[in-house]
């Protein structure tokens, strides 16, 4: 059995009687102190009580970047223990970016 | 392919102490975020940390994600060191521009630098890959030399399946942002 691990993996909401599950892939990597992990979801259906629907075409996909590392991090007042920057509202289908 | 409504970001600072407001979605937010936090402080100091990764080549290239975000107008490389700091006057004239037109531009930038290498991005067995651009259309050359047996009927139709797919996805096409 190949025990390495996988970027890919599988996204539910966690213990939810409701939500979405998605294909999730994340990469982790540190340089010194500092870890970065880049993550993306697409979303593939939403279940709930009432049934599921297939979400691929319309449901959001997120993509991001997180930094962090143990100490955290100090500028002028503030201190915080990592960044993170997601996309928002990032759904596959509808428009082209190619030209007609 | 994207969305019909244009797609935004959401920056976070995680655990923050010292200030209340540790969520911004657009860049006017980041730029103006007032006297009680400077969120381009806090990415400055998050950046210098990482020069090691910023200075990283890709590949073969000369390219680094450093060289890649200051060509795309992000960072800006401090003189005289490998550290780069949050280009602030090219982020405050890209307020001008939808968030797609600013992943656009870093898209298309990133693949600027790549195309503008003369090396190979990597080396294959018998060949390399590379980048290429010519007009508006950018695309990826792959050269290499590989022995194929005899082929049975089912690798036959694996190699033609791998083929169409690979015809299918080797070229991107671009079209500039105007306006």
């Amino acid at each position: 059995m190949n025990r390495k691990e996988t970027v890919f993996h599988l996204v539910t909401s966690d213990g939810e009687p409701s939500g979405e599950i998605g294909l999730g892939v994340l990469h982790s990597t540190a340089v010194g102190a500092l870890k970065i992990r880049a993550f993306a979801r697409i979303p593939l259906a939403s279940y709930s009580k009432d049934g599921s629907e297939f979400l691929a075409a319309k449901g959001a996909c997120t993509i991001g970047v997180e930094a962090s590392r143990p100490e955290g991090f100090v500028s002028g007042n503030v201190s915080f223990s990592g960044i993170t920057v997601t996309t928002v509202g990032l759904a596959i289908g509808k428009r082209s970016l190619l030209p007609a | 392919m994207l969305s019909v409504s244009d797609p935004s970001f959401q920056l976070k600072l995680n655990e923050l102490k010292g200030s209340t407001k540790d969520t911004f979605s657009t860049l006017d937010e980041i730029l103006e975020a007032g006297a009680a936090i400077n969120v381009m402080g806090c990415l400055d100091a998050v950046l210098s940390s990482g020069s090691y990764w910023l200075n990283k080549y890709l590949g073969s290239s000369d390219a680094t994600p450093g060289s890649i975000l200051e060509s795309a107008g992000f960072l800006r490389r401090i003189e005289e060191t490998t550290k780069y700091k949050i280009d602030r006057p090219s982020l405050a004239e890209m307020r001008q521009k939808t968030a797609t037109e600013i992943a656009l531009d870093f898209l298309f930038k990133g693949l600027d630098a790549l195309a503008n290498w003369p090396g190979p991005l990597f080396k294959l067995p018998g060949g390399e890959a590379s980048i290429v651009h010519r007009g508006n259309e950018y695309g990826l050359r792959i050269s290499a030399q590989l022995r194929f047996r005899k082929a049975t009927a089912a690798t036959a139709r694996t190699h033609r399946l791998w083929t169409s797919v690979l015809e299918s996805g080797s070229r991107v096409k671009t079209k500039p942002i105007t306006g």
